[in-house]
């Protein structure tokens, strides 16, 4: 088989419409169609691997049925039989014609709301044999129900393909001739082409007779399209079986960030099966089922330009990963037929036909649409804004819409920068990290009778040597390198007094912070549970105290956070800070103090006892306050700080209950009661300071405090959940109430009826 | 000028009326006369007896060019009954409902599970979980921190 890969070249995206059997002008009864025409040389045989290109010039779409009389053009003439016994066969006879075809009575969409999807298969047929016709088989796929249901045309149809006839070609489909050129000789109506609806099937034209050709259309796209239906039910089962794929599928690597930006959905067809036209003997019939995919694609899409109105390309962003279920993308614009085009569409009010109309080839998409490719992969690699889609506008404007905003892109932080603490400690000023026994060795030097001498010389320029020593101080750490440097052991020098025996580490600077460890903060719902009030967070900080954070800053449902600690302490005055992060951006700071003085003196005994107190009661006494009344401040702050609190959890907005299956406003009531009075968790106050803290926890500790709820496991399928989407009432399934309705126009009953109708929708509904 | 026999055709209908599809069957067609001066929004029919009628739920008026759904069982009026009818806009407009722009509030298919369900029951109190990091602070084996002025670097 000659590969059809060199020869696909950009083609379009055709929408479609919804049919409807009503003659409703605002909605087409039937597909997009488009005929073809093209001048063959009579005779010629179209060998296998060959491929004719024609011009499509236009696209319409015809409400009602078609007949042949409804498109200009030169009919092809229909003998009733030829030499090999055709009753009925198309083919060129001279010049540019237009096959015509006419959708007979077996059409027949059963409900209103379906989707027509035109899909025909390649087969391989035997010339003059036995082997089966190429048809277009009609498919529906009901948006109520989501399921396919095939309407193969059988030989008694015709069906028209309605392109007006145009100068410039916009449109271009090529197929190859994927295989011998025979047709089944109970075959009544020829007719070979292609119908791409950008849902990733082509079919493919099949040469006939000599005199016949090969209905050629060429469709590019990055959704994989495969020879045979075989081989694209084979990659939908399993995305690596690449075999029969023609176009080398996506040639666009997006970013990752916009995967999941569009909520497009398009068809690809899972499994299909044959089935036996019983009226035909023996011809086969190919049923195409589509199924929608769940996950979500993004798609962007090249307008329509004057040069080529219809070349449009849908370009897919996350190439085989996934593909969902769509309707088309329509467009409702106004669009502009391209200067020298004579009517590249018809407007509405045109009539073709009595009581038919031409609909508008409308587009509305909430995928950006951009002019050129250039500008597409522009989009794509981050180099131009949405806001240069050329239906930016509306974007806008939709609900949930792609804008990206200022606080997105490439320029928001993805890590907190954090300062370093460049100061030395050195000339005049001496930090020693020393072991109890260390320490001990060092006072047992300084009260030794033979060194005071010594020692008095060596520090009187400060008047004593106590006050030389600034202070001493213990950290709750095992090694002073877990927040600076420090050298190795060495003697003590003190003014210029060195002791002979007492030694310690010298600190040469506090750089470094200690990096107390982190963890995946992940959702038990993944709903609103997961947030406040529900859930609540807080966060036991060693020397710290307890804090309550807010939740939404370390806790996201869909993409869980990396929660981080990291401690600065400040060893001259043993100050801390514990700085929480996620996903590496600083969320909060919370101060303490790690340290706890060890007094040296009297003034720095009481010094030490005002930071204590200070940090736990924010009261202070003076330099001259008696013991007592120190004592008594004391436990005042410790009475004072009280666990537990009173601060009721807000209560949640009901929405009032109405309707078909919604529950009673009652239990909202109750439930707004219970958490009223439902005391929230853990609450502290003060912080904890010093000697104090090592009383408490000695590592960070996360408390997640949830509430109990219960969620009825029906709860989807008999009231839904909340939503806020808008799209039109068809769009939803299952129940559905609403908060706002617009009635589409067209609507023929009463006012009773539409203000019933708003009613019944505020109740909810059961769409089926 | 009295009202003249129309068409009806009778259903017996399985769905209920606040589902957008209908499950017709046992299609029988009668005669009756509808009241004077009624909106044929609600009509009220009369009909020859038949036991059968009080059987079915549903109907097509032709005249009308609407469904209706038995608002009440008919009533028995001498030897006739009495339809109590109610036009069902739903399905009669099903069409255009479909196509109509509505903003949901509750739905079984396109919804948020971010938003605040109101019809998720809190049950009392809070179930609590501590995790604590790996990192744990010594004040049992701490260090002391000695400052002092001295001369000389």
């Amino acid at each position: 088989m000659a590969s059809a890969k060199d020869t696909l070249n950009m083609g379009s995206v055709i929408s479609f419409v919804l049919p409807n059997t009503t003659q409703d002008p605002d909605m087409c009864n039937n597909a997009i169609y488009v005929t073809d025409t093209y001048t063959a040389e009579i005779g010629k045989e179209i060998k296998q691997g060959e491929r004719l290109s024609f011009q499509i010039d236009n696209i319409y779409m015809k409400n009602g049925a078609i007949t042949s009389d409804d498109v200009t053009g030169t009919p092809i003439s229909i003998p009733d039989s030829d030499a090999l016994g055709y009753q009925r066969q198309y083919w060129i006879e001279s010049g540019a014609c237009t096959a015509n075809f006419t959708l007979g009575s077996d059409f027949n969409p059963k409900d209103d709301h379906k989707l027509l999807v035109a899909a025909f298969c390649v087969y391989d047929y035997g010339w003059q044999g036995t082997s089966n016709i190429v048809n277009l088989s009609f498919l529906f796929y009901d948006v109520d129900t989501g399921t396919i249901t095939g309407q193969p045309l059988n030989t008694q149809s015709q069906y028209i393909m309605g392109v007006e006839m145009a100068q410039a070609p916009p449109l271009k489909y090529e197929i190859c001739n994927t295989g011998t050129s025979t047709i089944d000789t109970n075959t009544l109506a020829h007719f070979y082409g292609a119908i791409s609806y950008g849902w990733g099937t082509i079919g493919y034209a099949r040469a006939i007779k000599a005199a016949g050709f090969v209905l050629a259309t060429s469709l590019a796209s990055n959704i994989p399209i495969f020879d045979t239906q075989a081989h694209a039910e084979a990659y939908l089962r399993d995305n690596t079986i690449l075999e029969g794929l023609l176009n080398g599928g996506s040639d666009i690597d997006p970013e990752e960030e916009y995967k999941s930006q569009f909520d497009t959905w398009t068809i690809i067809s899972t499994t299909g099966h044959n089935t036996r036209d019983s009226q035909a003997g023996g011809l086969v019939n190919r049923n195409y089922r589509f199924k929608p995919y769940q996950k979500g694609i993004s798609f962007l899409m090249i307008t329509p330009t004057a040069d080529s109105p219809y070349n449009l390309r849908l370009m897919n962003y996350s190439g085989y990963d996934a593909y969902t279920a769509g309707r088309g993308v329509t467009e409702e614009d106004e669009f502009v037929p391209a200067a020298g085009v004579a009517e590249l569409y018809l407007d509405r009010s045109l009539s073709w036909g009595a009581d038919n109309y031409y609909t508008q080839f409308g587009w509305k998409s909430n995928i950006p649409r951009f002019k050129t490719e250039q500008e597409c992969n522009d989009y794509f690699n981050g180099l131009l804004d949405i806001s240069a889609a050329a239906n930016y506008a509306e974007l806008a404007r939709q609900d949930n819409s792609i804008i990206q905003s200022e606080w997105e892109g490439a320029d928001i932080d993805t890590e907190t920068s954090l300062g370093t603490n460049g100061m030395q400690y050195g000339h005049g000023c001496r930090l020693y990290a020393m072991s109890n026994i260390e320490l001990a060795s060092l006072f047992t030097e300084l009260f030794d009778p033979a060194n005071i001498n010594d020692i008095l010389d060596g520090t009187k320029l400060f008047g004593a040597a106590s006050d030389c020593v600034a202070g001493i101080m213990y950290l709750p750490i095992t090694d002073i390198e877990e927040v600076g440097n420090a050298g190795a052991l060495a003697n003590i020098k003190i003014g210029s007094w060195t002791s002979e025996n007492a030694e310690g580490r010298r600190i040469l600077n506090n750089s470094k912070l200690i990096d107390c460890g982190s963890f995946v903060m992940s959702p038990s719902y993944k709903d609103f549970r997961d947030y406040e009030p529900y859930t609540m967070l807080f966060c036991m900080l060693p020397m710290v105290g307890f804090k309550q954070l807010t939740l939404s800053k370390y806790m996201d449902v869909d993409n869980p956070k990396t929660v981080s600690v990291k401690y600065a302490i400040d060893v001259t005055t043993g100050a801390t800070c514990a700085m929480l992060f996620a996903n590496g951006l600083l969320m909060d700071v919370f101060e303490g103090t790690a340290g706890a003085s060890r007094p040296f003196s009297a003034i720095d005994n009481n010094n030490y006892i005002n930071q204590v107190i200070g940090a736990v009661t924010g009261a202070s006494n003076s330099a001259s306050g008696s013991i007592a009344g120190i004592n008594d401040a004391v436990a005042g702050a410790a009475k004072g700080a009280k666990i537990g609190g009173a601060a009721g959890v807000a209560g949640v907005a009901g929405v009032a209950a109405a309707g078909v299956g919604v529950a009673a406003s009652g239990i909202y009531q109750g439930y707004q009661i219970q958490q009223a009075v439902d005391n929230p968790p853990i609450m502290s106050r003060g912080n904890l300071s010093g000697n104090l803290s090592y009383y408490t926890v000695d590592k960070i500790t996360f408390m997640i405090a949830k509430k109990r709820t219960i969620r009825a496991e029906n709860e989807l399928e008999a009231i839904g959940y909340p939503s806020g989407h808008g799209a039109t009432v068809g769009s939803f399934s299952g129940f559905l109430s609403c908060s706002a309705f617009k009635m589409a126009d067209g609507f023929s009953g009463t006012e009773a009826e539409r203000n019933e109708i708003i009613e019944i929708l505020k109740g909810g509904i059961y769409i089926d | 000028m009295p009202a003249v026999p129309i068409p009806i055709i009778l259903y017996k209908n399985t769905k209920p009326t606040n589902h957008t599809s209908r499950t017709l069957s046992n299609a029988l067609q009668i005669s009756g006369t509808p009241r004077e001066d009624i909106d044929p929004f609600m009509p009220e029919i009369t009909v020859e007896y038949n036991a059968a009628i009080l059987t079915y739920n549903f109907c097509y008026i032709a005249e009308y060019q609407r469904y209706y759904y038995f608002d009440r069982l008919p009533t028995v009026s001498g030897k006739k009954l009495i339809l109590h009818l109610h036009a069902d806009s739903l399905y009669n407009f099903k069409s255009t409902i479909m196509r109509s722009q509505c903003i949901a509030e509750r739905s079984s298919s396109l919804y948020d599970l971010m938003v605040t369900d109101p019809a998720v029951i809190g049950v009392a109190g809070y179930e609590y979980f501590e995790r604590s990091l790996p990192y744990q602070f010594r004040p049992d084996q701490g260090i002391y921190i000695l400052t002092v002025a001295s001369g000389g670097n």
